[in-house]
């Protein structure tokens, strides 16, 4: 790599001659396409670790069909836990993919160039992932189709009042386009991967993948009109995914759950999180694959600046959500005492780790010197990550705790089942994710090229 | 293909069709030939048996609900004297005991050898057949005189026919007759009226006839003699006379918080209350008997403010009571319980029918004409003389049947379980065997023998003096190779005697009836009625003399703790039904295990670290120690409980640390200067409640709320912007009532829907993790004046429930009779409606409650067949007994005709006892459910602050304004 390679970041690009930037995108495509060439031994060895805990994802279900869903800790009166916290927590991943790619390509925010792929391939893999959970959920998942309306003689169709009908239409729709979208983008760049890779195979199968793209003029004009119109179709669907899962609860008369914010706040919580995701994915990765000339320190900042935005957001519901209760308070007594519960019950250390991790731990962001600190970004993002997670799991599980009749309160813990679920789930995301980076250019080679033109 | 091709694959592929079909197993006796049916059987059609619920020594009437030769359900028998339809919780249950997975068999000689080794492999007991046991047994008969000993028979108590036949038989093999054991023989209450009316007998306490009763530590809802009975008598008593009702106890029961008014009393400080009210009764004439002079000098010289003292009551409420007793037209007493099972249980007694005398209950509220029949029971005393036999070898052979073979619940301190090996040859006959007691039974017996149950024989039942009820077989044949007592009497006594045997024990009690002309009314009505005897009884002359050791000493110091019987298990007999383990104590809430009921202020002292959240189900561990005996229980902080007074149930409790009067052989309920203390850690307690106050949550909401309407039922007339729901209905909407009054919080009705609706017991460890399957509970909530309401939940049938809404597959929608019904078949188990349900009452199928074993073996012949039992993965619920609303719906049809008010009873209105609950069409202006409804001025629905209108309304009077 060259040692004075110019900044390229967009903003401040210096002055640049036809050559300059000839030698440029050739070195970037070298760069970017050396990420996925012949994989390092530590590749099969992560490979392999994502691999096993699929396995003991796998392990774990059979053995909750098998035996029944008595094998997780959910009982009586929890009957949602940790698998539609990982649903919700999976589903949230999954926003900052299009939010990045669509929205701010709309909004002409030219960072997210160094973020999209990846964070659309997050997406549709966070989309895989949280599709099996409503599935792992179910006690009776051989009947899963019946969630479809099909048409069948008995004349059988699902109920359309119902929240989970509704998600399975978000959900199913969020990872058709995304998918399209993702791939949309995909075509110029797997041009170039066929033009690159030397073996047969591989020259064939990007080939077929690349669906006979030269790279006309004509082609271009076609790709741009499809990948705007996509990207603003892509943009309610960032809305309404997350929007339909919050009502999944909001719906319900369960309190903590029945709120009208709820959809907002689960948007703004899923880019949050979808954010943070980014930074775990992306802080690793450009140092692994050498991309710091493309994804500069700048680029972060600005990532940085959205999951500040976005915590501050979160943080702004977690407070209308506890004020409105206490302002009602001993009113409906019902609410006042869910929240008091949340806070100072059985759970609390919960709810602590929640308001730790996604209130205070962002308000760090502030100091532009740390915002600026990769590190510290990557080791941000954690337990915002893990913070969200409990967000959901404090909605979910302390809400159906602690609801109307005392005698029907009860507590649940996590059983072995439900963790090796929740491992597998992380074995099955990175499984695919490792398998992208090894196959498809992990940053968008000619959009970067555009910036240079 | 050839046509000689065609010709062999068809030959051969019919052959191979007919002998396929010829293999098949015998068939099941479920298949009843339409050709030739048996006499009144229509395959699937529900038939009902009367007989007689052999579970405690009641003797309820029972009908037995049978479908193609299975007994499915037991229901009260309408118009019984005793229970008249009702039926307790343990007496629904005990189906289960017919079909239990612990029956013995066949007969069995326990192999003695095997059991000092070390490690025994299967079971110890080997099988013989009948014949030999009879010979084996009419043998060791004969030994006796050889060695100039006795054989004995013990039995629990045994009344009627049965009771006869035991005498023919002892009489005619010289076995001698010893008095039957019952943990609660009602020693101390039968020694008193001896003494003073010459009548060792428990008589009839007439409630319904009481204006105000008064009851003193007598658990008359719960265990005492008759609580089914009683539960009836209190209702009707309550609703024909305004009966007032006083409880007074030093523990709390269930009964306390039912009565009108619960008081409590010092322990040991009920002799007292009681000496008081007789010299109250002597001193002022209230009726025109008096104390002869000589019972009134041999009274305890107590001044008055002692005896306030000692009970821990004024002497001006002493005296509002005794006056309340005076005025009252019918006044009855009862003194029972833990207050005559104690160190002066007897003088209370004594004391209680001396007030009973003076106040003139005897002979009005007060019948020993038709008293529990009692006269074969024996005490501990009797169980003593025994042991004295046993020591000196003076016993030969030994028949022990339907008490507790294994003798753990007689005080320890007697031995039995040691004693009676010195006995040469032991028998018992038993029902059922748990598999970890058969080393014990091995340890004593020689020979065990099966009997058959109640629902597999004939027999009567005289339980009362005077009503015999039926006892007769309701399924085609025995389960297992089981003879009755009877039968198994005959054929010893055949065998000793050598002669053949006599017809059967059907034969000879069909004769007995005949010869009492009995008979049509046994097989009619269930039931007959003789003529008793004259109940006229008067002091006896010696009543003075019983008084003159009598020592009313008050309480010592110190923790006491108190033994108190089970509702779900009594003693311990019903502890093998899984069903008692797993519906909770009415009370606390507990389902599986031991526990030890603990005061709020000695939970203080002891400073509980999980008295409060009782989400966490881990309580403190507490060591209860007494006389050098110290047990490990988990603590419930029970509301209501004095300070200084611990509460454990019988069954659960150390047999060292019990005692007994020697004077009359009553055992002690109450144990004085036990020593409770905090171990330091935390268990796990399967307490089903996660909560047991309602603080502001208004699930029963504050009386005067604004929440009746009278006249008027609940969705009447309110003005709302949303469509009418019973718009939608047009000819039913079926609807329940609660009322609150009349409940006693005693779990028939939970136990009734458990066999009705084939819901399995899913066992402590899932209970523990709150998996229990119970469409119906029974929640107390405890309030800060110190009383307890019961809250009878089960699904509300909402008009708009939330459950309904957020079903994705349409497996519960609201049907055109305002049910939310289930398909369950239709369900994949997304398990949003249970979270969705405000009430929590849907129940989830966490496991395959089949493959885990619930049903194997004959409990799948209980199955009820017109209803599902559900798979895994499913979600289950209360439909107001839907199986039976379409059962009578179709007969309706038939008749071309609409159902009428109380054609259907929902198995949980079926069996209470005390009619708490109605059911029916809230369309029908003039059915019971909503006359009752409209009639009540302090109803209310259950958070009806969620508009989710519920169609079960919860009735009471209205008390505050």
């Amino acid at each position: 790599m060259s040692s004075h390679a110019p900044n390229v970041n967009a903003e401040n690009a210096p002055e640049r001659d036809q050559t300059y930037a000839y030698n440029y995108k050739e070195q970037m495509e070298q760069d970017v396409f050396a990420a996925i060439s012949k994989p390092k031994p530590m590749f099969f060895v992560a490979l392999l670790i994502s691999l096993g805990c699929v396995g003991i994802g796998a392990y774990s279900w059979t053995q909750q069909i098998v035996y029944g869903l008595g094998e997780a800790g959910i009982t009586n009166p929890v009957g949602w836990g940790v698998y539609i916290t990982d649903f919700v927590f999976w589903v949230g991943i999954a926003h900052s993919g299009t939010l990045i790619s669509a929205i701010l390509f709309l909004f002409r925010a030219q960072f997210r160039n160094r973020f999209n792929r990846t964070a659309e391939a997050m997406t549709v893999f966070a989309v895989l992932t949280a599709g099996l959970f409503p599935l792992i959920h179910l006690g009776r998942v051989w009947f899963a189709y019946w969630l479809f309306p099909y048409p069948n003689q008995r004349l059988l169709w699902v109920n359309f009042k119902s929240p989970l009908v509704w998600d399975v239409f978000a959900v199913s729709t969020y990872l058709t386009v995304s998918v399209v979208f993702w791939y949309i983008g995909l075509v110029p760049d797997l041009a170039i991967a066929r033009r690159i890779k030397e073996s047969k195979l591989q020259k064939t199968i990007y080939g077929i993948f690349s669906l006979g793209w030269t790279g006309t003029f004509k082609e271009w004009q076609h790709y741009n009109q499809l990948y705007k119109f996509l990207a603003a179709l892509a943009t309610p669907l960032v809305l309404s995914v997350h929007s339909v899962v919050s009502w999944d609860f909001a719906m319900g008369v369960v309190y903590g759950w029945h709120t009208t914010i709820f959809a907002p706040y689960f948007v703004a919580g899923a880019i949050f999180s979808g954010c943070a995701m980014v930074i775990t994915l992306m802080v690793p990765m450009r140092k692994i694959f050498s991309l710091e000339k493309y994804i500069t320190v700048d680029d972060f900042e600005k990532l940085a600046k959205l999951l500040m935005l976005t915590g501050l957001i979160v943080s702004y519901a977690y407070i209308i959500e506890l004020a409105l209760a206490m302002y009602v308070g001993h009113g409906n007594i019902y609410e006042y005492e869910q929240f008091m519960y949340r806070m100072t019950g059985d759970y609390a250390w919960a709810y602590w780790i929640m308001i730790g991790c996604n209130v205070i731990s962002p308000l760090a962001l502030f100091i532009r010197g740390l915002r600026r600190n990769l590190l510290f970004l990557f080791f941000l993002s954690i337990p915002i990550n893990i913070g969200m997670w409990f967000e959901r799991f404090n909605i979910i599980v302390i809400s159906l705790a602690k609801d109307f009749d005392p005698y029907s309160f009860g507590y649940y813990t996590p059983s072995m089942i439900e963790w090796g679920i929740t491992i597998g789930s992380f074995g099955w995301f990175f499984t695919f994710f490792l398998l992208f980076t090894k196959t498809i250019p992990v940053i968008p080679v000619t959009e970067l090229k555009e910036e240079v033109e | 293909m050839k046509r000689r091709d065609f010709l062999k694959f068809v030959g051969v592929a019919s052959s191979a069709t007919v002998l396929s079909s010829c293999g098949v197993e015998k068939a099941s006796d479920k298949i009843v030939s339409k050709l030739i049916p048996e006499k009144d059987i229509i395959p699937g059609e529900a038939y009902f048996k009367n007989s007689t619920c052999a579970e405690c020594a009641v003797g309820c009437g029972v009908s037995v609900k049978t479908v193609d030769h299975n007994a499915i359900k037991l229901e009260g028998m309408t118009g019984h004297p005793l229970n008249d339809g009702a039926l307790c919780l343990r007496g629904q249950a005990s189906l289960t005991r017919l079909y239990h997975p612990n029956r013995l068999t066949n007969p069995v000689v326990p192999r003695k050898s095997d059991l000092n080794l070390e490690r025994m492999t299967g079971s110890v007991m080997e099988p013989v057949s009948w014949e030999d046991a009879f010979k084996m047994i009419a043998e060791n008969l004969g030994g006796a005189s050889a060695n100039n000993t006795s054989n004995v028979y013990l039995s629990g108590r045994t009344t009627g026919s049965l009771s006869a036949m035991i005498d023919d038989f002892c009489g005619r093999t010289g076995v001698q007759r010893l008095p039957e054991y019952e943990t609660y023989s009602y020693a101390n209450i039968r020694a008193a009226y001896q003494a003073l009316f010459g009548r060792n007998e428990v008589p009839d306490y007439k409630i319904a006839d009481a204006d105000l009763l008064v009851t003193v530590g007598a658990d008359i809802l719960e265990t005492f003699v008759n609580p089914v009975g009683f539960a009836k008598q209190v209702e009707a008593a309550r609703s024909n006379n305004q009966l007032k009702w006083t409880h007074f106890e030093p523990h709390v029961s269930l009964t306390g918080f039912k009565a009108s008014e619960r008081q409590s009393v010092q322990p040991g400080g009920e002799a007292y209350l009681l000496l008081f009210l007789a010299r109250y009764f002597d001193a002022n004439s209230v009726t025109n008997r008096s104390m002869p002079a000589a019972l009134k000098n041999s009274l305890p010289n107590v001044s008055d403010n002692d005896i306030a003292a000692n009970t821990g009551l004024s002497v001006d409420e002493l005296n509002q009571l005794a006056q309340n007793l005076a005025s009252a037209r019918n006044p009855l007493l009862i003194v029972g319980g833990v207050s005559t099972q104690q160190a002066n249980g007897y003088e209370a007694a004594l004391l209680a029918g001396l007030v009973q005398w003076l106040s003139g209950m005897v002979g009005n509220t007060i019948d020993f004409a038709a008293g529990s029949d009692y006269s074969k029971v024996g005490s501990l005393k009797d169980i003593k003389n025994l042991v004295a036999m046993l020591d000196s070898k003076r016993v030969h052979a030994a028949f022990v049947t339907r008490t507790d073979p294994l003798f753990r619940t007689v005080p320890a301190s007697m031995q039995v379980t040691d004693k009676i090996k010195n006995a040469a040859f032991k028998v018992a006959f038993v029902e059922t065997i748990d598999p970890a007691d058969e080393k014990a039974y091995a340890e004593i017996y020689d020979l065990i023998l099966p009997l058959s149950h109640a629902y597999e024989s004939w027999g009567d039942v005289e339980s009362r003096k005077g009503l015999t009820s039926v006892v007769q077989p309701t399924l085609k044949e025995t389960i297992f190779d089981t003879h009755t007592e009877g039968d198994i009497l005959m054929n010893i006594a055949a065998a000793v005697s050598g002669a053949a045997v006599e017809g059967t024990y059907e034969d000879w009690l069909k004769a007995r009836w005949d010869a009492s002309g009995a008979t049509d009314y046994l097989m009619d009505a269930g039931y007959y009625q003789a003529d008793v005897s004259d109940g006229r009884v008067a002091l006896s002359g010696g009543a003075a003399r019983a008084f003159s050791d009598a020592n009313i000493a008050a309480a010592s110091s110190g923790n006491t703790l108190y033994v108190v019987p089970s509702i779900r298990k009594l003693d311990g007999r019903s502890g093998d039904l899984q069903l008692m383990s797993e519906i909770p104590d009415p009370l606390s809430t507990v389902s599986y295990g031991s526990w030890v009921s603990v005061s709020k202020a000695d939970a203080d002292s002891l400073s509980f670290e999980r008295a409060e959240s009782l989400i966490q189900k881990y309580r403190d561990e507490v060591a209860v120690e007494s006389a050098g005996v110290s047990m490990n229980l988990p603590a419930w902080v029970q509301p209501g409980l004095a300070q200084g007074i611990a509460v454990i149930q019988r069954e659960q409790i150390d047999g060292s640390m019990l005692a007994y009067d020697d004077r009359t052989g009553e055992e002690y309920a109450r144990i004085d200067n036990v020593n409770i203390s905090r171990t330091g850690n935390v268990v796990p307690l399967a307490a089903l409640a996660g909560g047991i106050e309602q603080g502001e949550r208004s699930i029963i909401p504050e009386p005067g709320g604004g929440h009746g309407h009278h006249g008027k039922v609940h969705f009447e007339g309110d003005e709302t912007l949303y469509p009418d729901p019973y718009d939608r209905y047009t000819e039913y909407r079926w609807g329940l009532s609660v009322d609150m009054d009349s409940c006693t919080g005693c779990g028939a009705c939970v136990s009734a829907c458990y066999i009705e609706n084939n819901i399995p017991c899913v066992g402590e460890e899932e209970v523990f993790n709150g998996r229990e399957m119970s469409w119906i509970r029974v929640q107390p909530y405890y309030n800060d004046q110190g009383g307890m309401d019961s809250l009878v939940m089960m699904c509300q049938q909402c008009d708009f429930a939330p459950c309904e809404n957020v079903c994705p597959v349409y497996a519960t929608y609201h049907n055109e009779e305002g049910l939310n019904v289930m398909v369950y078949n239709r369900c994949v188990g997304t398990r949003y409606c249970h979270n969705n349900c405000p009430y929590k009452v849907r129940r989830f199928n966490w496991f395959d409650w089949a493959d885990e074993g619930y049903w194997d073996g004959p409990m799948a012949r209980m199955q009820n067949p017109d209803i599902w039992v559900r798979p895994k993965g499913v979600m289950e619920k209360c439909t107001f007994c839907i199986q039976r609303i379409r059962v009578a719906k179709d007969h309706a049809k038939d008749e071309g005709r609409l159902v009428q008010d109380g054609e259907v009873l929902a198995a949980c209105q079926q069996t209470c006892p005390t009619n708490a609950i109605s059911f029916g069409n809230m369309l029908d202006k003039n059915s019971e459910v909503y006359t009752r409804t409209s009639q009540s001025e302090g109803k209310f629905r259950v958070l009806d602050i969620l508009g989710t209108g519920p169609a079960v309304h919860y009735l009471r009077k209205e008390e505050e304004a």
